[in-house]
């Protein structure tokens, strides 16, 4: 427990660092916000400077990063240039379309890709061990948002299977309670509108998942193979315990520790390549928002929007560290 | 003895393994017959062929490796015509094997209570069906029987968190959990100190005369053999080159690799200090030349060596791969 919370206060430094990079990098890209939002509009300098102060752009460099980081210890990024709301309140909205989609494409990675590994590895230089190396470097190796694009293509303008883009039909709406449309039709007991977010689901998912499937069937086929050449197999099967339980559960057992410490970094991964796979499929998360933030200069929004994305990457390898330690009781302490 | 049927009968076992450079004959032709309540010590150095004959008899060659000829019958049985299905029944309940490296050989991830009531919830249904309590009740009953101390507290251990000697002892406790006909013992002793050691091989010893098992005992410490056993193979190349009671080949070894291998073992009461190993190392197993294997590193060879030398049959038992030994017994 104490070395959770050592590890936990060793993060404060690493988001701190963060931050520092995130404001100058957005700060110091050139263009300046004030003169995208007015665009064509004909305004006075005046009416300008009263703009620009009214964003707290007029300040100097450092005093804004000194206002930014205090306001950010607070939750407060600021408010959104173009939405005229506080920075937090317009994220908040869009993150539990983002979360619902990061989660769906892990868990889509993890059911396909560990049994895959795993068939690989017993198969081992078979016909299906080497097609399934070759498919898992086609799927690390195919950009996100061209196998969207197919995906698309295929099954929503072909085949008219699944909708083109969205995350729900506008007439299958139901409240909204915890954001996640797969949870909130449920409690709402609406099993047409349940139906309809799971296809708006899929091919997101599939898009988002692929690259992580790939690698975690990668990852777990390799220590799949390692694991299968221990003393400790042989010794199950002297044993004579049954195929199934060597595999699952002798091998298995061990085979996952690197897996899921894997699992754990890519689902943080996700989270930045969702930015792309949002655009095209016109999800409403953080990914979008943050796309088109940073095409109007929007500054509090990208800021907020990436320390959100740091800290979440952040959590996920300590969960990953966490994991590490209870799947593997050599380490326990 | 000779009327009793053997309990485990190997005839002409050949067990290759297929590699890129060609086919690795581990073991090439071997025979050895074990009678029930027998001890057996298979000697030999590295790449003799020890390991891979005993894992053929449990089943266990993976490819590239084959059992490319020969029979290995366990009473009635032919174990190299069993399906899976019928050698996993075999496996663990009427043969049971212990590795070498306990550390390796215990399953880091799983609890050592779990480890031992696995092997009877296979093998054993009366136990099983008595429900977990007996199960465990039965797996702390093993563990006494190997003498970990405090048993009871250490059932949810790791396998980390015991000493060598106590892993080994644990793993014979897994071994012996349904009370096995025959244990392979593959080098009991090697990752052990020596005083460890004794512990361990009492421990065997004492097991076997309580469930009459026969036991057969891997290792190239020939110390281990003559303390602890009847009979005794001397493997070399992948084929027999002696075998006979064990205070036989002990005391008045016939062929050069056994008496090179007694030589090599280090003597506190001798002066002089220094060991006398074997030189060179066991040669290629790769279509091996039609003469005596040992003939490379062989201090008694003569142009007779270079044809293939058949195992003789000598008198009380005893088997020798050497023209010279025939020589000598002929004067005797």
């Amino acid at each position: 427990m104490e070395i959770l919370f050592k590890r936990l206060i060793r993060l404060i430094p690493v988001l701190l660092g963060i931050s520092v990079i995130v404001f100058l990098m957005i700060s110091l890209t050139p263009g300046d916000p004030v003169e995208i939002m007015l665009g064509d509009q004909q305004v006075t300098p005046e009416m300008e400077q009263a703009m620009r102060r009214d964003m707290g752009l007029d300040l100097p460099i450092h005093e804004r990063f000194v206002r930014f980081l205090y306001n950010a210890a607070q939750g407060n990024f600021g408010r959104s240039f173009f939405h005229r709301r506080p920075v937090m309140e317009v994220i908040m909205e869009r993150l539990p379309a983002t979360i619902e989609l990061t989660l769906c494409a892990m868990l889509m990675a993890i059911v396909v890709a560990i049994p895959l590994g795993v068939l690989a590895a017993v198969k081992k230089g078979t016909v299906y061990d080497r097609a399934s190396v070759v498919m898992a470097m086609i799927g690390i190796s195919m950009p996100g948002f061209w196998f969207g694009i197919i995906l698309i293509i295929l099954f929503a303008i072909h085949l008219q299977w699944l909708p083109v883009s969205g995350r729900s039909t506008f007439a299958l709406r139901v409240p909204s309670i915890t954001g996640m449309l797969l949870i909130d039709t449920l409690l709402a007991g609406r099993l047409d509108s349940f139906i309809d977010a799971v296809k708006h689901l899929i091919l997101p998912t599939l898009t988002l998942g692929l690259a992580m499937a790939a690698t975690l069937m990668q990852v777990t086929r390799a220590s799949m193979m390692d694991v299968l050449q221990q003393d400790y197999i042989l010794f199950a099967e002297a044993k004579g315990l049954k195929r199934h339980r060597v595999i699952f559960l002798h091998a298995l057992k061990n085979a996952l520790i690197p897996t899921i410490t894997v699992a754990a970094i890519q689902t943080g991964q996700l989270l930045g390549g969702n930015m792309i796979i949002e655009t095209i499929f016109g999800w409403p998360g953080v990914g979008s928002l943050v796309v088109k933030a940073i095409f109007t200069r929007n500054y509090p929004l990208v800021q907020a929007a990436v320390l959100i994305y740091v800290v979440i990457y952040v959590l996920m390898n300590f969960i990953a560290d966490i994991l590490y330690t209870v799947l593997n009781p050599r380490v326990r302490i | 003895m000779k009327s009793i049927s053997p309990l485990l009968k190997i005839k002409n076992l050949r067990t290759y393994f297929d590699t890129h450079a060609g086919v690795v004959r581990a073991v090439d032709g071997i025979d050895i017959d074990l009678y029930p309540g027998e001890c057996l010590g298979v000697v030999g150095e590295s790449g003799s062929g020890k390991s891979v004959a005993f894992l053929s008899v449990m089943g266990l060659i993976k490819k590239p490796g084959r059992i490319a000829s020969g029979s290995i019958r366990f009473e009635d049985r032919e174990l190299t015509a069993l399906n899976p299905r019928q050698y996993r029944d075999i496996r663990g309940k009427e043969i049971a094997m212990t590795l070498q490296d306990s550390l390796t050989a215990l399953n880091p991830s799983i609890k050592i209570i779990d480890q031992i009531a696995e092997v009877l919830k296979e093998h054993d249904r009366d136990m099983a069906a008595k429900g977990p309590k007996a199960i465990r009740g039965w797996a702390l009953e093993m563990m006494k029987l190997v003498g970990i101390p405090d048993a009871e507290n250490r059932l949810n251990d790791y396998p980390h968190q015991f000493s060598g000697g106590m892993r080994q002892r644990i793993m014979i406790a897994i071994a012996l959990s349904c009370k096995p006909k025959l244990l392979i013992a593959d080098e009991p002793t090697t990752a052990l100190d020596v005083t460890i050691q004794a512990q361990v091989l009492n421990l065997i010893a004492d097991i076997k005369e309580e469930l009459n098992m026969s036991v057969i005992i891997i290792t190239h410490n020939l110390g281990v053999v003559s303390e602890y056993t009847d009979r005794t193979v001397v493997m070399y190349a992948g084929q027999i080159v002696e075998s006979g009671l064990t205070g036989d080949v002990i005391l008045n070894p016939l062929h050069p690799y056994t008496k090179g291998l007694l030589k090599s073992i280090p003597r506190l009461s001798e002066r002089d200090k220094a060991i006398h190993p074997i030189p060179g190392q066991v040669s290629g197993l790769i279509e091996p030349a039609s003469q005596c294997r040992f003939l490379p590193r062989c201090s008694e060879q003569s142009e007779t060596c270079r044809t293939e030398i058949p195992l003789k049959t000598l008198s009380g038992h005893r088997e020798v791969r050497c023209i010279k030994a025939k020589e000598e017994t002929d004067k005797c």
